[in-house]
């Protein structure tokens, strides 16, 4: 149980993550884009704690983005399926380097992505168009990508996970 | 018992897996439903007390950067403004400066089609005999530009041409002029509409007036106020028919004498004097 401290310090995060990101950010919005800063947390959370601290971590986060962000529920199956994967990488990659820092964000902007894409696709929900699509994520990645850094450091003073998370959450 | 135990405990990840992708899917399937819409408004409402403070707190910063930003605009529009000032101020007196030029100009067509056959020379005022005697002048030309001792100055100011009054010491390149305004200066001159004859006299720069002697009793009966004296011709020193000044209201006589002293207000400021032409007479004869 030494993780779940740890797990909801990460949620506390995602929700003042989701109360910047659906305030602060409009005004930082760059052509109507912003950042995934909700998504990062559960890429720590995951790639920190490990796959069942990033799943939960992306379950409830995402829980809370679809109070906000309509349809609610969506935003959770991504990112749980999200924190699962990226919780893979626990003990195998470490979050401290630049340059993994910005390959995680990067990635994870992508993937969450395309997972949208899906789903919506799968419940009939409509999405952007094409063209539309590819220009928010590109500047949605690049965006994430560089506050990632600033995110995970942050993160890193007050997140604090076991080394072995899936066997003590 | 324990076997399947040990089972749930190591899948225990992909079975949260699954439990929370299940929920998600339904949560998203029946995200329209009442119940599912009541249970996302309830968190709505909680996320957007937050959502309130966080806005008001990025309001006040973002109202204090752009106050910041306005102070600065508006500083920068008032350095605008205060060049714009400074050319209108600029346009403005190159505009007195054209204006000026315009007058002069017009003045020497004027004074063309008035004196057809006499030659000119245009000067400019350098300078006063003194800061508050407006006696005598300097002007900045002189022997070298064919000036000469008694030649008459005239003036244009105000659409008409005034007599100024001779020149009567030369330089190389400067001349003094005698104006009509000095006590010593006598020229001979008569009233336009009656023709009756006189003799006009400075009274000192400090008078605003000049006196006409000389002039018959009788030619008061026929004046009326405003009527314009000019030069006679006579003496040959001055041209004829050159404007002085206007006789007004005032006259000054005795019983015993035959004649009368008027005073006359020149026709031209003296004070305001700038350009002056010099006028040679003889081409005029």
């Amino acid at each position: 149980m030494k993780n779940t401290k740890g797990v909801l310090v990460a949620l506390l995060f995602s929700f003042a993550a989701l109360i910047l990101q659906s305030t602060l950010f409009d005004f930082l919005a760059i052509w109507n884009v912003k950042p995934d800063l909700v998504l990062l947390v559960v890429i720590f959370s995951a790639v920190r704690g490990g796959v069942m601290a990033g799943q939960v971590t992306g379950f409830f986060a995402g829980m809370l983005q679809g109070f906000v962000s309509p349809p609610f529920g969506i935003h959770a199956l991504v990112k749980t399926i999200i924190g699962h994967i990226y919780g893979k990488l626990e003990g195998t990659v470490s979050i401290d380097p630049f340059l993994i820092q910005l390959m995680l964000a990067l990635i994870g902007t992508v993937a969450k992505t395309i997972l949208m894409l899906i789903a919506k696709m799968i419940f009939g929900i409509p999405g952007l168009p094409v063209g539309e699509f590819f220009a928010t994520l590109g500047l949605e990645s690049l965006y994430t990508m560089v506050l990632a850094p600033v995110v995970f450091f942050i993160l890193n003073k007050f997140v604090v996970f076991s080394q072995k998370g899936m066997e003590t959450f | 018992m324990f076997k399947l135990r040990n089972i749930f405990y190591r899948q225990r990840n992909m079975i949260v897996l699954l439990i929370f992708i299940a929920l998600s899917s339904v949560s998203t399937m029946f995200s329209g439903e009442p119940v599912m819409e009541f249970a996302s408004n309830t968190g709505l409402s909680l996320v957007s007390f937050f959502q309130g403070i966080a806005t008001g707190v990025a309001g006040w910063f973002s109202d204090t950067v752009n106050s910041i930003g306005k102070i600065d605009q508006l500083t920068r529009e008032l350095t605008e403004t205060q060049n714009q000032l400074i050319e209108y101020q600029k346009a403005s007196l190159d505009n007195v400066k054209l204006r000026e030029e315009n007058e002069r100009l017009r003045s020497e067509l004027f004074l063309i089609q008035q004196f057809v056959n006499t030659q000119y020379i245009s000067v400019e005022v350098v300078a006063w005999a003194s800061e508050n005697d407006f006696s005598t002048l300097i002007v900045n030309k002189g022997e070298l530009h064919g000036i000469v001792k008694d030649m008459p100055v005239v003036a244009f100011q105000k659409g008409t041409i005034g007599l100024v009054g001779k020149t009567i010491a030369v330089g190389l390149q400067s001349s003094v002029v005698r104006t009509i305004l000095d006590p010593r200066s006598f020229v001979g001159a008569l009233f336009k509409d009656t023709r009756y004859k006189g003799l006009v006299n400075g009274c000192g720069s400090l008078a605003d007036y000049i006196e006409m002697d000389m002039v018959s009793k009788k030619a008061v009966e026929d004046l009326t106020s405003g009527t314009l004296v000019v030069t006679s011709g006579l003496g040959k020193l001055f041209p004829k028919d050159i404007p002085i000044g206007r006789w007004q209201t005032h006259y000054d006589a005795k019983d015993y004498e035959s004649v009368v002293k008027l005073q006359i207000n020149p026709v031209l400021d003296f004070r305001r004097l700038e350009y002056l032409y010099i006028l040679h007479v003889e081409e005029n004869k």
